[in-house]
């Protein structure tokens, strides 16, 4: 292990840094205990909302593409219906869209 | 008389259990160093603890039921982005206060009463080393991302790739980051740790 001022710097600082967190305050750990268990009880989405999600999601997907297959039966969507459309999207996927993608190559790796 | 419980539903409540139990110790093992981080980045107890209960509470309902491996990167990513929330709306206030106080300079000074996300407790204060003081003054001072990349990488262990995927940048971004706060973090702690 190398020992250089760098790493004895950052040696250091961890363990400044975990001497901070096991200090704590009684309060302070009990507010945290109690927060974990808010957490622990809301517990994951209910599949119901899910499934509802995603039939949503299918219908627009599929009012989209009937809109951009039969462009003959309906005038081309202007700009901001278009913005619209994306407006009732769940904006964090997009946000989130690198962090997924990264997810899912940890996954393939692993 | 009752009928006993399909076998597949006990396992599924067993199943639940654990994985309730998992999610639990996973939690109690990240929630103090992410307070620390919390703190450090907004100067307030308080407002670290509402940051980490947001966090708890959004991996808890979007995803328990993810792998236990990726619950690490994905609760950095919501704190990060929590903290980076807080700024942004801390801007709002800021400028909101600015203009309050441009415009009300003869009248009482109703705003006195709100609490400096800043300051810090006395009795917070005086538990610190003066090490341990320098460098929360040291970290707190860092630009922001120049503070998530030290502690992600130094403190919670993440490698550079996730430490990216948490922040939401490139790699190279969290090398120069984290290399700028390593460099100023020394100077400015010269005197404690030479």
């Amino acid at each position: 292990m190398s020992n250089d001022p760098e790493t004895e710097f950052l040696k250091r600082v961890r363990a400044q840094l975990d001497q901070d967190a096991r200090e704590l305050d009684e309060l302070t750990v009990a507010r945290l205990r109690a927060a974990r268990r808010q957490a622990l009880d809301a517990g994951p989405r209910r599949m119901r909302w899910l499934a509802a999600g995603g039939l949503a999601a299918a219908t627009v997907a599929g009012l989209v593409a009937l809109l951009l297959l039969t462009p003959a039966a309906s005038p081309p969507a202007n700009g901001l219906e278009q913005l619209e459309l994306l407006a009732d999207a769940d904006i964090e996927v997009y946000d989130n869209l690198e962090f997924y993608r990264w997810l899912a190559e940890q996954r393939r790796a692993g | 008389m009752r009928s006993a419980a399909p076998a597949s539903t006990g396992l599924r409540w067993e199943e639940r259990l654990e994985s309730r139990a998992a999610l639990d110790r996973f939690l109690a093992g990240v929630e103090r160093r992410a307070l620390r981080m919390a703190e450090i980045a907004t100067g307030s107890r308080d407002e670290a603890l509402d940051i980490v209960q947001d966090a708890m509470l959004l991996l808890a309902r979007r995803y328990a039921r993810r792998g236990e491996h990726e619950w690490g990167p994905l609760f950095h990513r919501i704190l990060q982005n929590r903290i980076r929330d807080w700024y942004r709306r801390g801007k709002v206030r800021r400028h909101w206060l600015d203009w309050l106080n441009a415009n009300d300079e003869d009248e009482d000074d109703a705003l006195a009463g709100i609490a400096d996300p800043g300051s810090r407790r006395p009795e917070d204060e005086l538990g610190n080393t003066r090490a341990g003081h320098a460098l929360e003054a040291a970290l707190h001072a860092l630009p922001r991302r120049q503070q998530q990349a030290f502690l992600l990488r130094v403190w919670e262990g993440l490698d550079v790739a996730a430490t990216a995927a948490a922040m939401d940048c490139s790699e190279g971004s969290v090398k120069t980051h984290f290399s700028r706060a390593v460099h100023a973090l020394r100077e400015q702690l010269e005197d404690h740790w030479p």
